[in-house]
């Protein structure tokens, strides 16, 4: 990469932390090149966030445009075609076995570059420290108005030590009047349009196995539900409360990361990043994912909360809220990946509801990709003190969006994403999203 | 690598080149405003849920603005004049006994019969980052400054 080109990118990038808000990976469709387990290429055994280093390479090798080379997206497929071929890297191989990296000059198509690793390789990392970041500008347009706004500086990262592991992430915010989005991860306590420290997740771990399969943690966590997905703003994802943006809660989890199984469980202890416990969620949430072929992934997720009061409607009382549903994903052809995600949902003072997401993804060259979703959600008529709420689309009937979506991995650790968006009784507005990853 | 720069160029100028605004505070704050409440009210004091949306303004006090103010237009200033309205018309959407405007301006929900809790949780451990009205420069400096370092370490390595 030039000179020029990667000072900018990194100055940029820290700059951008002066600003500030939300967050980044977790790609279901990498199920195409046969990774149907998350453990491979991410810290957290059900995806997201901080990267090993063999899932930099593979992001190098397999996500990002290569202009002109051969592509390196050959799958190196799982030995035994079992779910989760290359968690047996970890089994098989040091990280010091992993393909090194080759000098800028002598790139080839078959070996990551330098600057797949840690600040584009400015820094070699020890073997137990896996450190990673996410800075993610956004823009939308919406009825000829135009907005710009960071929305997400976080870093995070992973120590591992033998079997005890400390993960977690801290990043900067600006909170919106109104929005939920970045409360609930909050540190500090500024006003809307004020920075704010932010903690998404933080926790501790104890691996329970030698073959590293079985990971319990405690601390703040991704709430288990579910596939793991970046649009946060999904509707299957607000509505079930599970996204990363700030939907984490504490408690304690067990993994597992088998051959054909993968799964997690967590006991939710409530969010103690916000105050009075009132309006803390408790109960528990798990998804269990099979792989039925090396391209085809069936799982199901069950969550159920209980808290005094509802920390989004406000309203108070016990408030019982429930999610139960199914989520595939399916790689008919190497470049195409369908994911589709559907869940009932239940809670206090609504009738049963439900909501779900069909995603194509499509993969034109490497590096660039253009996808289509199809979303429905009625979260169930909301039935308050007093005259009963009409239905509506969304709340007693069925409402559905429309997503069209183009991706560029253009360079190592950045792509760029438009989004148009059509929902039922919203504006259509179109997104582009900035996405460096350190 | 043969990146195209120019492309590249482009890329960063149109996505990291714009103002640094943040996004308008629009309804929340200008109902804070005009109503004395002590926090901005979250958008589900009008709308089903937080995502919004059009038809989504179903709750007791929204219908209750409708009536007074056209309030479809997306625009702040519009906020009050229906504020004032509902004040002078000593306007109940929940039929507790205390007025909408009485309700926002003491942190209860108009939409629920009772005390309600407008502001719902707090969120964070209470310290502050930003110095109130202060503006980003220095942090900014200080990221620069950052990022020049740690580039020599990496050109002398």
């Amino acid at each position: 990469m030039g000179l020029f080109l990667r000072v900018a990118l990194f100055v940029l990038a820290l700059s951008a932390l002066a600003l500030t808000t939300r967050p980044a990976h977790a790609y279901g469709f990498m199920i195409r090149h046969g990774y149907g387990g998350c453990t491979t290429c991410h810290t957290d055994p059900s995806g997201g966030e901080t990267l090993t280093r063999y899932g930099r390479a593979q992001s190098d090798l397999l996500l990002r445009m290569r202009y002109g080379k051969a592509e390196a997206s050959a799958p190196p497929a799982p030995a035994s075609g079992s779910f989760d071929g290359f968690d047996d890297f970890d089994e098989t191989a040091s990280p010091k076995q992993i393909p090194a990296p080759a000098p800028a000059e002598e790139e080839d198509a078959a070996s990551p570059s330098r600057s797949s690793g840690f600040l584009w390789g400015l820094f070699d990392e020890p073997d137990f420290v896996s450190l990673g970041g996410s800075l993610r500008s956004a823009s939308t347009l919406k009825s000829g108005d135009f907005r710009w706004f960071p929305m997400q500086a976080d870093f995070y990262g992973q120590l591992a030590f033998g079997p005890l592991h400390v993960g977690g992430s801290l990043g900067a915010v600006k909170t919106r009047a109104g929005s939920p989005h970045g409360r609930a991860a909050l540190v500090t306590r500024g006003d809307d349009g004020q920075l704010n420290l932010v903690s998404r997740t933080h926790w501790l771990g104890l691996g329970l196995d030698s073959r590293n399969e079985l990971l319990l943690r405690a601390g703040r966590l991704n709430v288990p539900f579910g596939l793991r997905m970046s649009e946060h703003v999904m509707w299957v994802r607000e509505a079930t409360r599970t996204d990363r943006e700030s939907d984490q809660q504490h408690g304690v989890a067990l993994a597992y990361s088998g051959e054909a199984l993968r799964g997690e469980v967590m006991a939710i202890a409530g969010n103690y990043q916000l105050t009075p416990d009132r309006y803390r969620e408790r109960g528990y949430s798990l998804y269990l994912e099979g792989f039925a072929s090396s391209s085809l992934a069936v799982g199901a997720s069950h969550l159920f909360t209980v808290a005094q009061a509802d920390r989004l409607s406000l309203e108070q009382g016990e408030t019982l809220r429930g999610a139960h549903g199914l989520f595939a994903r399916w790689s008919p052809l190497r470049p195409l990946v369908v994911m589709a995600e559907a869940n009932g949902l239940k809670s206090s003072r609504r009738d049963l509801g439900y909501v779900g997401f069909v995603q194509a993804d499509y993969e034109l060259t490497q590096g660039l990709h253009l996808g289509a979703t199809g979303e429905a959600l009625d979260a169930g008529r909301v039935r308050q003190t007093g005259p009963d709420q009409a239905k509506i689309p969304g709340a007693g009937e069925p409402r559905f969006g429309g997503w069209l979506t183009t991706t560029w991995y253009f360079l190592p650790h950045c792509d760029l994403r438009v989004d148009a968006i059509a929902r039922q009784n919203a504006d259509f507005m179109l997104m582009s999203q900035l996405h460096v990853f350190l | 690598m043969n990146t195209p720069p120019r492309v590249f160029r482009l890329v960063i100028a149109l996505c990291f080149a714009s103002s640094a605004a943040v996004a308008s505070p629009d309804y929340p704050d200008a109902v804070q405003g005009a109503t004395g409440s002590p926090c901005p009210p979250p958008c589900t004091v009008c709308h089903e849920s937080s995502s919004g949306g059009y038809g989504t303004a179903v709750k007791p006090f929204a219908r209750s603005m409708a009536k007074v103010g056209k309030l479809d237009a997306e625009d702040a200033a519009l906020v009050a004049p229906a504020v004032e309205k509902l004040r002078a018309q000593a306007t109940d959407s929940d039929g507790d006994g205390a007025t909408d405007i009485d309700e926002l301006g003491a942190g209860r929900d108009p939409n629920l019969h009772g005390k309600g809790d407008l502001c719902g949780p707090e969120y964070g451990c209470g310290a502050r980052v930003e110095p109130r009205g202060r503006i980003d420069g220095s942090a900014l400096a200080l990221s620069a400054l950052a990022a020049l370092a740690l580039f020599a370490r990496w050109r002398w390595r």
